[in-house]
């Protein structure tokens, strides 16, 4: 760096200086948002709206009840619908314009220019969405006293209800962020634009029945059960959020900047969470049910999102080469969370086995008696070996072009093609072929069925299981070159790093 | 001088297209390189690429000794850009633009301070510190972008046509920013599209065409090496102007002859004895010559040798 001649230093005011370490981007937002007619028309109507709604509730309420009516619940679920409605829906769609708005003002290359990291965008977005739900908030407080005061409300209630909301702000706001960073595709973006406005509203209408019904039953939160899923449902929001927020700065990253190890931890951060709950709530007491449940909604999560890992560009990228861990071990152990197709899947082989070990240990750790019935301690592989069959077989075939954008996308549609032509082809064929089980949706591609043979021990291991180990086969078999040249690869980004070194 | 900037075989393909082919050069510190080449010739994307925006598929470009593949970050902090294309935050006055990106590019307190007012000065926007972005003209938001570029008081700057738009008071105003940069020991690359314009203000040049680098090094080497084997004269006879052109085409080695002023400009092939064997041949025909002074060649001339305008 030059040495710049400059004038005498002037002094920074007591505000500047606190100012000082704030997120430059939640200062500009909060700055443009203020001044930008998007937020003041939102602002105004909104509370023109409450006090309309507000008003007519109350005269609606009075002519209807007489004289022992108790205002209060319903004058706050009608104030808490518009906070709702602004909080939940008017400023996530103002993060979602406003990230937008940095392709479409051609200010974007000026952001990563300036060395601000995808991570303090992201952050700076989200929590001026914060900023500006607290000014409703604010706004709102009046109304909120006013409805307190005419009798009827838990206070406990008002305060879960509002936190609730405001978690779920954060969340949407999150989530429209990590929408508004898919694409710069004008098309795309309006389809996104309206697919987020259904989540936003379906999430608001959520939002407030949950309100509504803490309100006219505040007894129900005295309820164990009621808290322990009030308190599972906010872990498990704050984990998607920070999942979408991760999915928003890896999307923000360079393409050969690491994008993808971030999502792949936090994909296992949430199925922790769901695991961490159940073990919580089921406590020493383990029920088969739940746990296989919760087992198969986590093989769930991770074959969806493993849909996206497994077919990433195989490259390792010569940025993130760069970056691998310095003790060998580490490195290798961590592969499969290090982006890559082949990875991928080792990702979710991985994982399937972290959650089939929880599966395994869990119940035998709580209750040295409990025992698996039937074939259902046989699930686990079973879903891992149907898992990777779905994953790898379109992927691997994908793979020699998988930096082509065309190719990834036509490899995810490729994979959901398949599961859903493992499940309704054979159907047809026994239709065509008359082949009664078959016909009946018995056969080796219902994965479902296959579970559901195993919880009750009705499974027919036969042809069905040497057509499942033949897929398996011939999966690995395929998967086998990418899986060897992303350990060359490794060994390569190893090998250079020890020699920059 | 130290090289500051040093492009290394550089490389760009989109799909089957080759962008950048092989390209090398280097800017050392107080040197201002002009960066010149056709539409479509690669000088974005190789300007892009420096800035650590996009990334070779072969080659590498150091900043001050940092690679921009390996350290982004590091490079960002040494090097200020200037995008051709730029956008500016609506409802953000000029002062409130500059204290975005001081404090986005980490700086704090008293230092924020300095350096706001020594870009706000240098580019003489005081003034206009309190005027929304929305109301600047084309020229004054230039400068805003070029103090925005120097708030972290950059060592090299790339500066992607920055005189493109500006009206000719504007274009000399940005010229003596550019010296007064280069003066400061900062390495400076410009593109830019009125050559007339790089030619007074570039101690060296870069020509690209079709993603390859066509000639580098000082405006004179660069000149020299384009001019070898090739000479320019101005011809003034007492003769009629028609029948000398007439005649010099048929001469062997004349490629081209235009009028100039009262006589003709004449490109040939050849050097000193070719000059020599053509002034000869104008007294033998008769033409009595009354000046016969080699001319001098500009970066004009050296871009349309250089180029046939080929694009991408």
């Amino acid at each position: 760096m030059t040495t710049l001649e400059a004038g005498p230093p002037t002094e920074a005011g007591m505000l500047e200086r606190w100012t000082d370490r704030l997120n430059p981007i939640l200062l500009k937002e909060v700055r443009q948002a203020m001044r930008g007619r998007y937020f003041k028309i939102c602002f105004w109507f909104t509370l023109v709206v409450a006090t309309v709604v507000g008003i007519s509730v109350c005269l609606v309420t009075i002519i209807d009840g007489g004289d022992e009516v108790v205002l209060g619940p319903p004058f706050f679920i009608a104030m808490f619908a518009c906070l709702t409605l602004a909080a939940q829906v008017l400023v996530p769609f103002s993060s979602f314009l406003s990230m937008g708005g940095e392709w479409d003002e051609n200010t974007w290359d000026l952001l990563v220019l300036s060395n601000l990291r995808p991570r303090q965008i992201v952050l700076g977005k989200v929590l001026s969405a914060g900023v500006q739900a607290l000014l409703f908030y604010s706004a709102f407080g009046p109304f909120l006293v006013f409805a307190f005061l005419l009798r009827g409300i838990d206070l406990t209630a008002l305060l879960v209800s509002l936190s609730i909301s405001f978690v779920a702000s954060l969340l949407l706001s999150c989530l429209a962020v990590a929408m508004s960073s898919f694409t710069r595709a004008r098309f795309a973006r309006v389809v996104l634009m309206v697919l987020l406005a259904v989540i936003l509203v379906w999430s608001g209408v959520g939002t407030v029945a949950f309100g509504g019904q803490l309100m006219f039953f505040p007894g129900r939160l005295h309820d164990p059960e009621l808290l322990q899923a009030i308190g599972a449902t906010l872990t498990i929001f704050l984990a998607v959020a920070a999942f979408f927020f991760t999915a928003a700065c890896s999307r923000l990253a360079h393409p050969e900047e690491n994008r993808s190890t971030g999502l792949r931890v936090m994909t296992l951060v949430i199925i922790g969470c769901g695991l961490a709950w159940m073990t919580y709530v089921l406590g020493s007491s383990p029920d088969d049910e739940p746990v296989i449940a919760v087992l198969c909604m986590a093989f769930g999560v991770l074959g969806i999102s493993c849909l996206f890992y497994a077919t990433e560009p195989e490259a390792l990228g010569r940025r993130v080469a760069a970056t691998l861990p310095r003790n060998r071990l580490l490195a290798w152990l961590g592969t499969p969370l290090l982006p890559g197709g082949a990875r991928g899947l080792l990702f979710f082989i991985t994982g399937g086995g972290l959650v089939s070990a929880w599966m395994y240990l869990y119940p035998a750790l709580a209750d040295p008696s409990f025992s698996f019935r039937n074939g259902q301690a046989w699930i686990p592989p079973t879903l891992l070996v149907y898992g990777v069959v779905f994953l790898g077989l379109p992927s691997a075939i994908a793979s020699f072009k998988s930096g082509v954008v065309l190719t990834r996308i036509l490899s995810r549609v490729g994979i959901l093609a398949f599961f859903l032509a493992s499940l309704i082809l054979p159907t047809l064929f026994g239709f065509l072929l008359d082949i009664d089980d078959w016909e009946d949706w018995e056969h080796p591609g219902n994965v479902f069925l296959a579970v559901d043979h195993l919880w009750g021990d009705e499974m027919q291991y036969g042809a069905h299981f040497l057509l499942v180990v033949g897929a398996l086969v011939l999966t690995l078999a395929l998967n086998l070159p990418r899986l060897v040249r992303s350990t060359k690869e490794m060994r390569a980004a190893l090998a250079n790093r020890d020699e920059a070194a | 001088m130290t090289v500051a900037l040093h492009v290394d075989n550089l490389t760009r393909r989109f799909g089957k297209m080759t962008a950048v082919d092989q390209a090398s050069f280097e800017v050392r510190r107080g040197e201002i390189l002009g960066f010149i080449g056709p539409n479509g010739a690669g000088k974005t994307t190789t300007m892009r690429i420096c800035a650590s925006l996009d990334l070779p598929d072969e080659g590498d470009v150091l900043i001050d000794g940092v690679s921009v593949l390996s350290n982004p970050r590091a490079v960002r902090q040494r090097l200020g850009f200037m995008p051709d294309a730029y956008g500016a935050y609506v409802h953000t006055t000029v002062a409130e633009y500059l204290d975005f990106f001081a404090r986005a590019y980490g700086l704090r307190g008293r230092e924020r301070t300095r350096m706001l007012d020594y870009a706000k000065d240098f580019t003489g926007l005081r003034p206009l510190e309190g005027k929304l972005i929305t109301a600047l003209s084309k020229g004054m938001k230039q400068r805003l972008c070029l103090a925005k570029t120097l708030l972290h008081d950059p060592a090299i700057l790339i500066l992607d046509e920055p005189a493109a738009g500006l009206d000719p008071h504007a274009r000399v105003e940005l010229r003596e920013l550019v010296k007064a940069l280069a003066e400061l020991d900062k390495a400076v690359m410009i593109s830019s599209h009125i050559l007339t314009e790089l030619s007074q203000i570039c101690t060296t040049v870069a020509v690209i065409e079709a993603g390859k680098i066509r000639a580098s090094g000082t405006v004179e080497d660069v000149v020299r090496q384009t001019q070898t084997h090739h000479a320019r004269v101005f011809v003034r006879t007492l003769g009629p102007v028609e029948m000398v052109h007439k005649a010099l085409l048929e001469e062997a080695g004349v490629e081209h002859v235009r009028p100039h002023k009262d006589g003709l400009m004449v490109d040939l092939e050849g050097d000193e004895p070719e000059l020599a064997r053509l002034l000869q041949t104008l007294v033998r025909r008769g033409f009595d010559p009354v000046e016969f002074s080699p001319a001098s060649v500009d970066l004009e001339d050296v871009f349309l040798q250089l180029t046939e305008g080929q694009l991408q």
